[in-house]
């Protein structure tokens, strides 16, 4: 049994600071091969993450979900009161992303994501999160000044819109669930889901706008 | 554990620096793609959990904490774990050559299970040992607790007054856990007016919803 002691792990973080290389490029390669040697990491297992995360996984599924939610109200319904359940008749839940809830946007309402602690994000559904999401200035922000910081990305809310601001502090993932984009009632599901921007499901900014995303891309 | 992580309402950061949806890289260099595609894959020490290994990464020192890139930090975070429980050296990390092989560990991940690896599911549920002891709408106090160790209550909210607004069910508590003692607490959603915890800051018509264990909280 190794010990879970935060004043052991400060020392270790202390020695490592003075004894490796700064640059990370050579600490990941000599932690590479040091485990490929001990016999605990296959380094072909590492090239495959990198191909799936790099080709496959993306909020492609969390677009594909808002769009039904938007054309099937009985699948909506079951979204909002059992976001789990709902994702996984989809085939969308995995690692950090098996415990859901969803937050709908109302005209009224505007919900955003953060993680203070960390980067708890929801991958199955939305991919890797992106580099804004993980920046202290974003954690530090968006719990404290909100309103300020959407603004940032474009997105100026009426005074009397309510903001709620949702820190991933447990093992439940968030999923923001945009307002449907006025104009594309005859639009089909798959042209729906390609308004649907990873941005608009983190909560900050509205779907079809700025980053909506080419389904050809993906 | 008061630490550089927990960041929320910390001031004087600047502008949330962001690119275009469609123009950000999913990696930015091959080294952050070679640690994200490790950390998937290593064996590692057979009592870490999920909890333990983000309280790994809270006791970076500060100063690295804030400069250093993101996927450094996962590599702080595996290389500690390592040198804790035994199964390498320091010297090892900074040569990559092996003074010694483990024994009775698993085999590597193999590249064949990835994607089931990624689709599998993380249940964090705990069996009910009691009724809990708040009902959705009741209203609650956040301890003015300050643990040496991991805990997922962050600063900004402690000693303030919410309102429960969801109920998730028993969930493996996270200060217990990181330190090696897996056991089940409620966890509630939690709303907090932004103007309770933020009185010059916070709009009128904002609330930020924190999730909390039972422990964190007493009646208000």
């Amino acid at each position: 049994m190794s010990s879970h002691d935060t004043q052991h792990i400060i020392e270790i973080h202390e020695q490592l600071h003075s004894d490796l290389p700064s640059d990370p490029a050579l600490r990941v390669k000599a932690l590479e091969s040091l485990l490929v040697e001990k016999g605990l990491l296959n380094s072909q297992t590492v090239d495959e993450w990198i191909e799936m995360f790099t080709e496959e996984v993306g909020p492609k599924n969390g677009a594909l979900v808002v769009a039904r939610s938007w054309t099937d109200p009985a699948f909506r319904e079951r979204l909002l009161e059992n976001a789990t359940e709902a994702i996984n008749e989809m085939g969308f839940l995995g690692a950090q992303g098996s415990q859901m809830v969803v937050v709908e946007n109302t005209p009224d309402i505007h919900n955003v994501v953060v993680c203070t602690l960390c980067s708890c994000y929801p991958w199955p559904v939305l991919g890797l999160p992106p580099a804004w999401y993980k920046s202290a200035a974003y954690r530090a922000r968006v719990v404290r000044n909100p309103r300020g910081v959407l603004k940032e990305f474009g997105l100026e809310l009426a005074d009397d819109v309510k903001v709620r601001v949702w820190d991933s502090t447990s093992e439940m993932r968030y999923l923001v669930l945009p307002e449907r984009p006025e104009g594309t009632e005859g639009m089909k599901m798959d042209q729906l889901a390609s308004l649907v921007s990873r941005n608009s499901m983190v909560g900050t900014e509205k779907a079809g706008v700025g980053g909506s995303r080419s389904t050809a891309e993906e | 554990m008061d630490g550089i992580h927990d960041m929320g309402g910390m001031q004087g950061f600047g502008t949330v620096e962001h690119e275009p949806e469609d123009k950000e890289p999913v990696f930015y260099t091959e080294w952050e793609a070679r640690m994200r595609g490790i950390s998937a894959s290593l064996v590692g020490p057979p009592d870490t959990t999920l909890d333990w290994g983000r309280h790994v990464i809270e006791c970076i020192p500060p100063g690295d904490y804030l400069s250093i890139e993101y996927y450094n930090k996962w590599y702080l975070e595996a290389a500690a774990d390592y040198v804790n429980s035994g199964l390498a050296t320091i010297n090892e990390l900074v040569t990559g050559k092996a003074e010694s092989i483990p024994q009775g560990m698993d085999e590597p991940m193999l590249p064949e299970v990835v994607r089931a690896e990624f689709g599998r599911r993380e249940r964090t549920s705990m069996p009910a040992l009691h009724p809990e002891a708040f009902q959705i709408g009741a209203a609650v106090h956040t301890r003015q607790m300050t643990p040496p160790g991991h805990t997922r209550l962050p600063r900004y909210a402690r000693g303030h007054t919410g309102r429960i607004h969801a109920f998730y069910g028993w969930h493996i508590l996270p200060d217990a856990n990181a330190h090696g003692e897996k056991r089940g607490e409620p966890l509630y959603s939690v709303a907090f007016r932004a103007s309770e915890l933020w009185p010059e800051d916070g709009g009128q018509n904002d609330h930020v919803y924190i999730d909390m264990w039972e422990s964190y909280l007493e009646p208000a």
